[in-house]
């Protein structure tokens, strides 16, 4: 029991840490919405009331910096100001599935068209689904009344006091209940329990993973590793498309949320229909995009991170759980991001509580623009400008983003560098837990290499293409053997392991990643 | 200020049925097989080649296989993976970057008639050029120092 509920509290934490920034890009583009743009610019930026804001609101989606956490007050605010039912789920689905970020990553992990391909499926199916959403509840636009906004720095504030009050109320509430869904996974699933569940050989993979994907919480640059995790150990591509669309686009929040405005009828009707198209969906690219020769490798560690981090009988301390709390982030990521949610947690419980009755004295004391002196700098400019401009604003930051995220090829391999020494001196030393760490690291930079490098020269040759491939390759390849030697290691005399033919492939691979290695620098380095 | 929403009335089937349409054309129903996969195979194949020359090899004795017995699907299945597999043998070796290219690009020319529905046997020509470069890469190897 105490594994079992240690394990789900590391899991529902770890949740919070990966949700925390597109939470906050999310209160912040809610509060752009609500005091910047208002009903009007609002209805234009997502396409108005006709059937073209379903493919708008799927497009603004895709540019837009959140995950399924980080639609939450955005969908809040669009429901509040009165958009249609079909636009919205549109939105709150296709935001968390890509983001400039994860697409840039995405179209490393296959050929390019499959993953625009996958973006435009995402397309297909939200606008299906809101035309039958939009058809069952019978939209009728209701009258929306927009308050008084003030300007200038005051408007500033109200923003501020907005978004406090949504992180610590219904907004907050929400994202925590999302967080529950991981943390019910992580008590059911022991360790490792989802790693032969989505093979490419067994019919039910999409719908096993249909089922599990559906209260995960999964951000979008997470899902896009796993894809490429499913993609390089030859798993179903039908589960894969399920996990993109349930696992990053739904949380058990969102279903709570629309069951909570449209009903809990209409709500099972939205979901068993987004359930069938996508199961359907599923199965139909099952079968076709399993290339031909390619050996499964028989398991994935791909959906590790769902399950319980820790083994049955694994003692528990302090200790542990920081472990396994910092395996997927560095401690300084997890204590600045448990911080920052502290502070924003109590500033927000002092804005409902200690300071409630001057914070409500300011927010209804709205002055009339003409008793405001504009003058120098300080211009008179519509609350639609300065709208467009913040959300423009984030767009360019989330390009700026991307160019830190995938940064210059000398550094990249200056990094590789470091790791790859690890691996090798550990494959010589017989340390296979120092290789299979080292080996994500590796993967995961041979991937920025190709990214930051195409951002930067606006190409990427086949040849460097090829040289990442192999080593990727090689990288999996070396890890399965290590993987196999501790198991031949745990197991003691009775393994079935062939000991012998596993070193002598490690060594082998020892030599052809060095090799490879050296031609991925002298390619990226020209 | 109020704003009132007028209902909306959509072209439901029609556009229902553009995106069932849109959906089938971008996801399911192609003919051939596409791959998914950054693909790496876990268990290296039978036919898989040793190096250039073996490939440039095995290729040949399909061809002379397909040439006596035309309706040989399996020597057919292996040519495309041989043509599939070629660039990668080829930058597995110490060739650089502009000995690789002819290479890549003839596997290319191979890969994309046979993607195109083009018949094996047709490609006596374009197959014959991707063996004669293979050859010639692999003897302009630099030699190794024995052990």
């Amino acid at each position: 029991m105490e594994v079992i509920l240690a394990g789900a509290c590391v899991r529902f934490l770890q949740g919070v840490i990966s949700a925390a920034p597109t939470l906050l890009v999310g209160l912040f583009i809610a509060a752009v919405l609500r005091y910047y743009l208002h009903f009007e610019g609002t209805m234009k930026l997502f396409g108005g009331k006709g059937v073209r804001s379903l493919v708008q609101s799927w497009f603004i989606g895709m540019l837009l910096p959140v995950c399924s956490i980080g639609v939450i007050p955005i969908i809040r605010e669009l429901r509040r100001m009165g958009m249609r039912p079909g636009a919205i789920t549109a939105f709150a689905l296709s935001a968390p599935l890509f983001n400039p970020l994860s697409l840039l990553y995405g179209l490393t992990l296959s050929r390019p068209y499959v993953i625009v391909g996958f973006a435009f499926g995402s397309l297909a199916v939200v606008t299906i689904l809101g035309l039958i959403w939009d058809r069952y509840t019978q939209f009728e636009g209701e009258p929306v009344t927009q308050e008084p906004t003030p300007v200038s720095i005051r408007r500033l504030g109200t923003c501020a006091i907005y978004m406090l009050r949504e992180f610590c109320g219904p907004s907050g509430l929400l994202s925590l209940i999302a967080m529950l869904g991981l943390f019910f996974l992580a008590m059911v699933l022991p360790m490792g329990a989802l790693q032969t569940s989505v093979e490419q050989t067994d019919a039910l993979a999409p719908l096993k993973m249909a089922a599990v994907a559906t209260p995960i919480y999964a951000t979008p640059m997470l899902t896009m590793s796993q894809l490429g995790m499913m993609f390089t150990h030859g798993n179903s591509p039908g589960a894969a498309f399920a996990l993109l669309l349930l696992g990053t686009g739904v949380n058990l929040a969102t279903l709570i949320w629309i069951a909570r405005n449209y009903g809990v009828r209409a709500t099972l009707v939205w979901f068993l229909v987004l359930f069938v198209v996508v199961i359907g969906i599923a199965y139909a690219i099952d079968k076709p995009l399993i290339p031909p020769g390619v050996q499964p490798a028989g398991h994935t560690h791909a959906f590790d991170i769902y399950t319980n981090p820790f083994s049955s009988g694994q003692p528990i301390s302090m200790n542990s759980l920081g472990t396994a709390l910092t395996k997927s982030d560095s401690r300084f990521v997890v204590i600045a991001t448990l911080s920052t949610l502290g502070v924003l947690l109590l500033a927000g419980l002092l804005l409902q509580t200690v300071f409630r009755k001057p914070v409500d004295a300011f927010l209804q004391n709205v002055p009339a623009i003409d008793t405001i002196d504009f003058q120098g700098m300080h211009r008179r400019v519509t609350g639609r400008t300065v709208g467009m401009t913040c959300l423009i604003g984030l767009i360019a930051f989330s390009i700026v983003g991307c160019y830190a995220y995938y940064y210059p090829s000398s550094e990249v391999l200056e990094d590789m560098r470091i790791h790859r020494g690890d691996l090798l001196v550990g494959a010589s030393s017989r340390d296979y837990p120092t290789v299979i760490n080292s080996i994500p690291h590796l993967e995961r930079l041979s991937r920025i290499l190709e990214v930051g490098y195409a951002l930067r020269n606006y190409e990427l040759r086949p040849y460097q293409r090829m040289q990442a491939h192999l080593l990727r390759k090689k990288l999996e390849l070396l890890e399965h053997a290590s993987e196999n030697l501790l198991d031949a290691k745990k197991s003691g005399e009775g393994t079935t392991v062939d000991v012998e033919h596993e070193l002598a492939e490690v060594d082998q691979l020892r030599r052809e990643i060095s090799a490879t290695s050296s031609r991925l620098v002298d390619a990226f380095s020209k | 200020m109020n704003h009132s929403n007028p209902k909306v009335r959509l072209p439901f089937g029609r556009t229902l049925t553009t995106c069932l349409w849109l959906a089938v054309v971008l996801i399911g129903c192609k003919n051939s097989k596409q791959s998914l996969y950054e693909e790496i195979d876990h268990e290296t194949p039978a036919h898989w080649p040793t190096d250039m020359m073996d490939a440039s090899s095995k290729i040949q004795s399909r061809m002379q296989a397909l040439a006596s017995q035309p309706d040989d699907s399996a020597a057919e299945a292996e040519i495309v993976d041989l043509v599939n597999w070629c660039a990668e043998v080829a930058a597995d070796t110490d060739l650089t970057e502009a000995q690789w290219q002819p290479i890549y690009e003839q596997s290319e020319v191979c890969r994309k008639r046979v993607q195109a529905g083009a018949a094996i046997r047709s490609l006596t020509g374009e197959l014959t050029e991707l063996c004669s470069t293979l050859e010639a890469a692999h003897k302009a190897l630099p030699t190794k120092p024995t052990q």
